[in-house]
């Protein structure tokens, strides 16, 4: 092997670089659960919404407010835009789910081998 | 149960007992400002229920003035005093009677008081779990400060 000092700056080197990759996997995993709550609450208020409709009369009033106007809707209509709407939200919501678990496993994986090198550092520099 | 949490906590080392720490603080602080936000939110559907109580009170045509902003009004009169228009969410507006609409706070208010006990049940048993932990820390604290002089 070649001198120690040499191979503990190596180490060095590369745990500062990791630890950079390892802080920008976390801003993403935050990103990443950010976009998931925003999600979530997306889907609650929709929800509420769809409840409400299915509540009232075939001959309820319904507008939408487009712009600064309100639009008189059908109602039958406005169900099924507000149900795909849901939809729509229910598949973001998986697809948010899977990446925030790769988001998650990577993250792991940066820190463990951060850990790694940590010990590593920890050792040469302890060696004689 | 809590004899269990105990013990189970004495076998943490200090640094856990401190992360354990931060994070239910952490956490208690989140369930405080949900708490917050629903108490509110509860407030206004109460607000307008009972706005919606002044309007049938009052008569057809009866003179009123209208907010355009908090400092500017213009006058206007009541054109119906049991239809309501209801803004339901994500830009959708129900027409609706008085008694609907009443019944319709009414739900929202009572299902927001219902999700507030939730929270506070969580967020009293997080409470205790809090002050469990700080006990510990203490208890720790006390036990190394006693071990100290002796050798």
């Amino acid at each position: 092997m070649s001198n120690p000092s040499a191979e503990a700056q190596q180490t060095k080197a590369l745990l500062e670089k990791n630890f950079a990759a390892y802080k920008l996997a976390q801003l993403e995993l935050s990103k990443g659960i950010q976009a998931r709550t925003q999600l979530t609450s997306q889907y609650n208020e929709n929800e509420s919404v769809i409840e409400e409709l299915n509540r009232l009369d075939d001959d309820a009033n319904v507008f939408k407010l487009i712009g600064p106007a309100l639009i008189r809707q059908d109602l039958v209509e406005a169900k099924s835009n507000v149900s795909k709407r849901i939809e729509y939200i229910k598949n973001e919501m998986d697809r948010s789910d899977s990446q925030l678990k790769s988001l998650e496993s990577k993250n792991k994986d940066k820190e463990a081998e951060l850990i790694k090198l940590q010990k590593k550092l920890q050792s040469l520099a302890q060696g004689p | 149960m809590a004899q269990e949490k105990v013990v189970s906590l004495n076998a943490l080392d200090p640094q856990q007992l401190l992360q354990l720490q931060e994070r239910l603080q952490g956490d208690i602080e989140k369930f405080a400002q949900s708490l917050q936000f629903f108490g509110r939110s509860s407030g206004l559907y109460h607000a307008a229920g009972k706005a919606i109580n002044g309007l049938t009170e009052s008569k057809e045509g009866q003179p009123l003035l209208l907010p355009l902003t908090q400092s500017l009004y213009v006058s206007g009169s009541v054109a119906s005093t049991d239809q309501v228009l209801v803004d339901i969410g994500t830009g959708y507006y129900v027409e609706m009677s008085s008694e609907q609409a009443q019944d319709y706070y009414k739900r929202k208010f009572d299902k927001l008081q219902e999700m507030m006990q939730g929270v506070n049940e969580v967020l009293k048993g997080k409470q205790s779990q809090l002050l469990q932990i700080k006990k510990a820390l203490a208890d720790r604290v006390q036990s190394m400060a006693a071990q100290q002089p002796s050798p």
